[in-house]
């Protein structure tokens, strides 16, 4: 391929553009061009008023030697921007030419940025010799390349010094530019940019893809930001031009309106989104709905049954993308025939209130669409269609018989909207229902799809708060969305984020460049999430999980270690899953601290027993309780809502071994998926949670196993198979936990230091309320403990000893006014005995 | 690869070539929203229509005079206002599309003669304010 390409300015169109721009970019020429500019504007004032007003010969004369100038100039600028500075022949066709054995010289194909840049290097060896560190730099001295540096948050300068010190010394360009060839051709470009040659040293050189790296990007997100910045540059292209004729919107004009019929009945229950978007919408932004929308405008055409029915989860966008149909129809985007329509939203509610009688309301609903039909341009958006056919909604008129007929007419279309389950429900099952709508199934955009969405709608959030977003960011905050936020669809989650990170940023800094630190410090702040990152004092406490637990939780070192292994996996991103942070089944008898645990994990991690969200599974016992659980349409789930309202929480399940099987069942798909699809069809995210399970199952096997001696570790191991075989668990719940611990019995002497933690508390509040410091004697805390302890409820009695000896006798003297702020008091075994 | 003629034939082909191919382009483009704007198709298509659907019809028991002549002259009088206000933008559209095609000639003879404009401008300025030729 060597041979076919040349790369030589001389003789090329573009490096005439070069030259004649260097020559008359001085400071004299600018001077002359702006002369020519205003006494031009001068000329064709003078002449055009010289009907009103008689001026002299001369000055008629100057005047129509300045316009000629004048005229020539313009004619001679446009010329040279519009086709001096443009390559004269397709980069397909030099493509074409260099397979078909032809010379060709890439360099007249280079744009006028790009050919300025590199003029010297390709044109004159002796100032800049031909390689790749110059080919980078003379890449980065374009003003092209500002966009995609701006968006990977690369200073010029910085990237110019790390080009200039460390680039490894090579020679031959020529590959690389039949590359970025290669690569314009894909960008469907008109000609080499310095954006194209940029690109291909991220797809092919080693040491801008080491560049890459250290941003954690590749060349395909490199593809991405070129993709955006030609987009924006089309949009811009659009717009250009006096004689533009792409501004021309096909509406059907003045008289649109003329030949249908009026609406006056259907006005009282329906809103005009047509005249609601001419006036007021104009600005709507509807991004990556085109595919839904083009269905909805096919299914409208279609002989065969011209209505819709869009289908998707609640809250996903289908009033953003009718709204985006209407947005359309007003701009005259639309098929002619559909320009004309305007888009009526019935309001349910109101029509079918007021009417008890079944007859009156099928009349009612009748005359509605009667008028529909005879107005001839109206296209009815219906919000949850399936309502107005289930039959529970309306008493029992059956509207079906009602609407049927019109949904067959082509004077009538109907475009309605549903959840999943009401289409299942209520419309698939109704056969001559369903073949009268068109299904459009409305999804979330992906991934991918949604960076192309950000990129849409980052310039507006920069134009407004004069913020630049890097594209580190909108990866950032695209996945930061769809880790945390799962109450919202995409794109409105996304687009939510990067706009309140951008607010957030500005306020604090002011004019700045948004990077995906400032994604995660808001989405930190706004959730109440440690994300990014781990931060110095948290990765303290992660470090020192297990004795920070322990100074809480007497014993229990095993299910202590397990809880912070889990952590830390899970807070350094070692396990990148939707899955819970950490899923434990507590096993053990009563009173052996395994609430306890979970308290003291909340406090140590979350910073509080505030953020455990506890729940008595005894209270689950029955079938319909599930729906306390999740919610239904009429009632809030407690568990969907508290976690969506705290995802990062600690959800103790207290005794889940007495809660219904059905409800077990969440569990599988909680600990299998992190997710949970509440009452109302939306998904609620367990991502953030740790979840703690306790039972009192297999206590038997464990006192059994300790009686005999056997070491607690093999106890543990055994507990599993046991409860399984029991029927105490199915094993398929047991096996999705993080870990199934056994927590041991406790021994005295663990006692002995329950009592004595349980006392420390009481001191530290009497000292922190009465400002009295008391002390007990050992013996007492022995005594205590001794009366603390059983051995079927192990240390849960504790806490009532200690009220009815120590909290008993502290109040009685403070209420006599024995004990005073500032006394020292000591409590000896007799004084509790 | 070598890119042939000189920038004045370039001009001349891109100036009568191009440019004029585009602003023809353009002037079809406007012409077409015209057409729209003032909904020429609609007007003719049901210019002795009744104004928007607007229509009595007698259904009434019996054979009642006085009631169908009502109806009658109601739906004669929603023709006679269809028809007047169709009219009138017909009218202001043939109007537009005069102006438009003045200015439209104008336009593209100043275009293919603009060599020539420049002569003459050249030609009279020199005249009128150094009293040449």
């Amino acid at each position: 391929m060597q041979t076919e390409i040349t790369i030589r300015p001389a003789g090329t169109t573009i490096h005439k553009a070069v030259v004649l721009t260097k020559y008359f970019s001085n400071f004299i020429f600018r001077i002359i061009f702006f002369a020519v500019w205003l006494l031009g504007v001068c000329s064709i004032l003078v002449l055009g008023s010289s009907f009103l007003y008689h001026f002299d010969l001369r000055i008629i004369g100057l005047c129509l030697l300045l316009l000629a100038v004048f005229l020539v100039y313009l004619a001679f600028r446009k010329f040279f921007i519009a086709k001096v500075r443009r390559p004269r022949i397709s980069l397909s066709e030099a493509k074409k030419r260099i397979a078909e054995g032809k010379i060709v010289n890439l360099y007249a194909l280079f744009s006028y940025d790009f050919a300025a840049s590199t003029e010297k290097m390709y044109g004159s060896k002796d100032a800049v010799s031909e390689t790749m560190q110059n080919l980078a730099l003379a890449v980065m001295d374009t003003r092209e390349i500002n966009f995609i540096l701006l968006r990977l948050g690369l200073g010029k300068e910085d990237i110019i010094n790390i080009i200039t010190s460390n680039y490894p010394s090579s020679t031959s360009t020529t590959n690389l530019i039949a590359h970025a060839l290669d690569l314009a051709i894909i960008a469907n470009r008109k000609e080499i940019s310095a954006v194209d040659v940029f690109w291909a040293f991220c797809d092919s050189d080693a040491f801008f893809q080491g560049i890459l790296k250290n941003l954690r990007l590749n060349a395909d997100d490199i593809a991405n930001i070129v993709h955006w910045q030609a987009t924006l540059d089309d949009k811009v292209d659009e717009n250009e031009g006096v004689f533009n004729y792409r501004r021309f919107k096909m509406t059907g004009g003045i008289g649109r309106d003329w030949v249908f019929g009026y609406t006056n009945f259907l006005r009282m229950y329906s809103m005009d989104l047509t005249e609601s978007i001419r006036e007021y919408g104009l600005s709507l932004e509807v991004i990556a709905r085109e595919k839904e929308i083009r269905e909805i405008e096919e299914a409208l055409l279609s002989q065969a049954n011209g209505n819709v029915i869009m289908v998707g989860d609640a809250g996903i966008g289908k009033r953003t993308i009718i709204l985006g149909f209407v947005k359309n129809l007003v701009n005259g985007n639309l098929n002619p025939t559909l320009n004309k329509r305007h888009i009526f939203q019935l309001d349910i509610e109101s029509l079918l209130s007021g009417e008890a009688d079944p007859g009156a309301l099928m009349e009612k609903v009748g005359r509605v669409f009667s008028e529909t039909a005879s107005a001839g341009n109206v296209i009815l958006y219906i919000e949850n269609i399936d309502n107005l056919f289930s039959g529970d909604t309306v008493g029992k008129a059956n509207l079906s018989e009602v609407i049927l007929p019109y949904l067959d007419s082509n004077e009538i279309h109907i475009v309605g909207s549903c959840d999943v389950a009401g289409y299942n429900n209520t419309i698939l099952p109704n056969g001559a229902l369903a073949k009268r709508f068109v299904k459009v199934t409305v999804r979330e955009p992906d991934d991918k799809a949604m960076v192309s969405v950000l990129e849409d709608t980052i310039p507006t959030i920069e134009y407004q708060t004069k913020a630049i977003v890097s594209y580190e960011a909108i990866k950032a905050a695209i996945k930061a969305a769809s880790k945390y936020i799962l109450n919202q669809p995409n794109p409105e989650k996304s687009i939510g984020l990067i706009d309140g990170a951008v607010t957030r940023a500005v306020a604090a800094r002011g004019e700045t460049i948004i990077l995906p630190a400032d994604i995660e410090s808001y989405i930190a702040e706004k959730y109440d999430l440690p994300t990014g990152d781990v931060a110095a004092k948290e990765q303290e406490i992660l470090l020192n999980l297990e004795q920070k637990m322990h100074a809480l939780v007497i014993g229990q070192a095993m299910a202590v270690d397990s809880i912070a292994n889990a952590l830390r996996r899970a807070r350094a991103k070692v396990t990148d899953t939707h899955k819970p942070i950490g899923s434990f089944l507590f096993l053990g008898p009563t009173g052996v601290g395994k609430t306890a645990t979970a308290k003291a994990l909340a406090n140590v991690y979350f910073g509080g027993e505030a953020k455990m969200i506890r729940y008595d599974m005894s209270e689950y016992q029955n079938k319909d309780d599930i729906y306390r659980l999740i919610g239904s349409r009429t009632e809030q789930g407690n568990l969907t809502t508290a976690v969506r309202e705290n995802p990062f929480s600690l959800l103790l399940f207290d005794e889940i071994e007495k809660a219904e099987p059905d409800i077990l069942n969440l569990f599988l798909q909680i600990l299998d998926e992190g997710l949970l699809t509440d009452g109302e069809g939306k998904k609620v995210s367990f991502a953030n949670t740790i979840i703690i399970a306790t039972s009192n199952a297999g206590s038997e096997l464990i006192y059994q196993s300790i009686k005999e001696g056997i070491d607690f570790s093999k106890v543990s191991a055994k507990l599993t198979s046991y409860i399984v075989d029991q029927h105490l668990f199915r094993a398929e719940l047991l096996n999705r936990f993080s870990a199934v611990i056994a927590f041991a019995p406790l021994s005295q002497a663990e006692i002995v230091q329950i009592a004595k933690l349980m006392i420390d508390t009481l001191k530290k509040t009497i000292q922190e309320t009465q400002g009295i410091e008391i002390t007990v004697a050992e013996d007492a805390i022995a005594y205590l403990s001794e009366l603390g302890f059983d051995p079927e409820m192990g240390a849960r009695p504790m806490q009532r000893v200690i009220e009815e000896k120590l909290e008993n006798l502290l109040a009685d003297k403070v209420l006599r006014g024995e004990l005073k702020e500032g006394d020292k008091y000591q409590i000896t075994l007799e004084m509790i005995k | 690869m070598t890119e042939g003629k000189d920038l004045s034939l370039m001009f001349i082909s891109w100036w009568y070539g191009e440019m004029l191919t585009a602003t023809f382009s353009y002037f079809k483009h406007l012409l077409a929203y015209l057409y729209d704007f003032f909904s020429v198709k609609i007007c003719l298509t049901t210019l002795f229509s009744v104004w928007r659907r607007d229509t009595v019809t007698y259904d009434g028991p019996g054979f009642n005079i006085k009631a169908m002549f009502e109806s009658m002259v109601l739906n004669l009088a929603s023709v006679i206002v269809g028809f007047c206000v169709k009219l009138g933008t017909l009218l202001t559209y043939l109007i537009m599309i005069a102006i438009f095609f003045v200015l439209m000639s104008a336009y593209i003879i100043f275009w293919i003669f603009f060599p020539l404009i420049i002569v003459a401008l050249i030609y009279f300025g020199l005249k009128y304010s150094l009293g040449l030729f």
